[in-house]
């Protein structure tokens, strides 16, 4: 008997080491997808180093509820985590007493360049907190939506209708239009009421603002002009599929293959990205090969303003036809006309004059030929150009108002300004759709309506709060040690003599767990099989 | 307690003691290699020091409990006439001896590769040496 239990006993000592082993294995690799790493008062997991390290004493707390807390009397909380893998979020948590009201929390993860990403988690705003007690208010999250309520504006009204000077203006005020009411912020957000009504803070409603009165073409746009290199086209797109068809040729009189991309991008994000390949030809030859096609297509792309950037690397490309469903088209910055002999080389291009416009303050020509040297008509104006690779400019007078035609009588030019060229009027618009106005010290009497993201202290209600914030993407940096560097920055509270009482830090990686159905993709990719 | 419950008490301690010993220092053993190949696998989550005073704890328990076992006149008479099993374990143990340190000198190049092969040599030279010792030390004995 004895020897059985003996027997058993021994078998669980050797079963010890081998759930260590597994234990280390789940927390190496995460299988779960999480991994978690925190900082008490006392001491931090074995992943976390160099926490806190301005503190130059470890000063150490006890609430009468027996809560242990670490004292912080120093502006910023650094700490680096180092883990094994990298992971694609990070959620980071602080509980803490604020004793003396620091009004502001950012938490920020140092980026590749080595400067912090930050965000801010908590910063107190006196508007934004008289607004939630006096404006009607929808809160989701973090994210609040103010709207002035029927009763302050009767009381403004009433006020006013007590002058007796002011009787017309009364009748005026009295006949605004009620505030239109939203059910949630998103469809706030989709059907903006005039920006002048709006204000934000820490919001950006740059997504969502449409031009007004727009309504898709159904035909297709067709510029036969020939372009000679890299041009940037900007199209407003609501309600339709982008569409865009060039035609494109090389005329390869510089060394190097001529291999392209055709980048999309919605306000600064790339959206789609075509490439297109070189003819073959890489010698200077100007040997020339078939016009090429290329289509840039989405099906329901979001509405808004897009630049659709050809990055041809020198002036070989030239794009030889343009034709699109879109109906509003602008080229930023510059255009480069090349319907002129000197290219007869490629198919149909002759030399012919041509007609644009521009909304540009100055307008800046120059040619590479003599045989372009030529004088141009600038809204009546001439603009000479008298010397090969010299540019020459005209500005804009106070009296020259709107779009202000070109006359170029040989197509060998390069014109650039600081504004849009047009080939008609009707295609015109200006991709600058507004902005919303931020919040300032008071909300004026126009406003309406405040979009606000505010996050919060979460209050536990026995005196310890929680801020959180989350990285992701390309805010999460884990550098070349497999470190992530986090910073917790407290604004304001060594100068202002005010402390933390900090409870607890803690850290959740998040990451695709592995399953049986990813783990043989999971391995081809980690080692390039 | 009579005196034999408390001896035989002992005598389990002891035993357990001395395999709470084996299975530290071999997980001792194999974390310290471990985390020699993959630094931070073990000591990123778990202080290696905690097992390093298990075996020190243990080994010094058992050696003295072992010397009072001796000294007591209860020796057991030791098997230890080489095997053909044990010259195949040490030959196994000796190249991966080799082999392991082949991985931390493959930098040296020809050099590493020597050293490798020489040191797991060395080891199955030493290994069977150990062995041979006990057992020609044996009739002296008795």
């Amino acid at each position: 008997m004895i020897d059985k239990v003996v027997k058993i006993i021994k078998v669980v000592l050797w079963l010890i080491p081998v759930l260590l082993v597994f234990w280390l294995f789940d927390k190496n690799f995460a299988p779960r997808g999480i991994l978690s790493a925190k900082c008490d008062a006392d001491k931090c997991s074995k992943l976390v180093a160099a926490f806190a390290t301005k503190e130059t004493d470890k000063i150490i707390g006890v609430t009468k509820d027996g809560d242990r807390y670490r004292q912080i009397n120093h502006d910023p909380i650094y700490f680096t985590i180092k883990t094994s893998r990298p992971f694609a979020k990070a959620k980071i948590t602080a509980e803490f007493s604020n004793p003396d009201n620091q009004p502001v929390f950012n938490f920020g993860l140092q980026a590749a360049n080595g400067a912090y990403v930050f965000k801010n988690v908590f910063s107190y705003n006196s508007l934004i907190e008289q607004l939630e007690k006096d404006w009607e208010v929808i809160k989701e999250n973090d994210s609040y939506l103010f709207t002035r309520p029927e009763e302050i504006e009767k009381q403004v009204l009433s006020i006013k209708n007590q002058e007796p000077n002011n009787k017309n203006e009364d009748i005026k005020k009295v006949d605004k239009k009620p505030v239109k009411k939203y059910s949630s912020i998103d469809e706030f957000a989709n059907n903006l009421p005039p920006l002048d009504e709006v204000r934000a803070h820490n919001y950006d409603l740059s997504d969502h603002i449409r031009l007004k009165d727009y309504k898709p073409s159904d035909k297709r746009l067709e510029i036969n002009n020939t372009l000679r290199g890299p041009h940037e086209i900007i199209t407003y797109i609501e309600n339709e599929p982008l569409d865009f068809k060039f035609v494109f040729q090389d005329i390869n009189r510089h060394k190097g293959a001529d291999n392209f991309s055709i980048i999309v991008s919605r306000n600064g994000n790339k959206v789609l990205e075509k490439k297109v390949e070189d003819d073959g030809i890489s010698k200077a030859s100007g040997v020339v090969k078939n016009p090429k096609e290329a289509d840039i297509y989405l099906e329901k792309p979001a509405f808004g303003v897009y630049a659709i950037s050809i990055q041809a690397k020198d002036d070989d490309i030239f794009i030889k036809k343009i034709s699109t469903r879109q109906s509003l088209v602008v080229f930023k910055d510059h255009l480069y006309f090349a319907d002129d002999n000197e290219y007869k080389v490629l198919d149909g291009v002759v030399s012919r004059s041509s007609d644009i416009l521009y909304s540009g303050s100055i307008i800046s020509a120059r040619t590479s030929h003599k045989s372009a040297l030529q004088t141009m008509t600038v809204d009546k104006k001439s603009l000479t150009i008298k010397e090969v690779n010299k540019n020459y400019e005209l500005k804009r007078s106070k009296t020259q108002l709107g779009l202000l035609p070109i006359a170029v009588p040989k197509s060998d030019v390069y014109l650039s300004t600081d504004g849009f060229f047009i080939f008609d009027s009707r295609q015109f618009f200006n991709p600058d759709l507004g902005a919303v106005l931020n919040l300032g010290a008071d909300v004026p009497e126009n406003i309406n309506y405040v979009v606000a993201q505010y996050p919060k202290l979460t209050d536990f209600g026995d005196g310890w709060l929680k801020v959180e914030a989350e990285f992701s993407g390309k805010e999460l940096y884990r550098d070349n040690k497999g470190q992530y560097n986090f910073i917790l920055q407290i604004p304001g509270l060594p100068e202002n003599k005010r402390f933390l009482k900090l409870r607890k830090i803690e850290v959740e990686f998040a990451k695709e767990p592995i399953t049986i159905f990813n783990l043989w993709t999971k391995v081809k990719t980690k080692y390039k099989l | 307690m009579t005196l034999q419950t408390f001896e035989l008490i002992w005598k389990i301690v002891r035993e357990l003691i001395a395999e709470v010993f084996k299975i530290s220092l071999l997980s001792y053993l194999l974390f310290y290699l471990i985390e020699d190949f993959f630094p931070g696998f073990v000591s990123g989550f778990f202080s290696m020091n905690i097992l390093l005073g298990i075996v020190v704890g243990s080994g010094v328990f058992t050696v003295v409990s072992q010397k009072e076992e001796n000294q007591e006149g209860e020796k057991k008479e030791a098997k230890n006439k080489i095997r053909a099993l044990d010259i195949v374990f040490i030959v196994i143990l000796s190249v991966i001896a080799g082999g392991l340190i082949y991985f931390k000198t493959k930098d040296l190049g020809k050099l590493g590769l020597a050293i490798s092969i020489i040191s797991g040599i060395i080891i199955l030279l030493m290994s069977i040496l150990l062995l041979m010792e006990d057992d020609y030390d044996k009739p002296s004995e008795n």
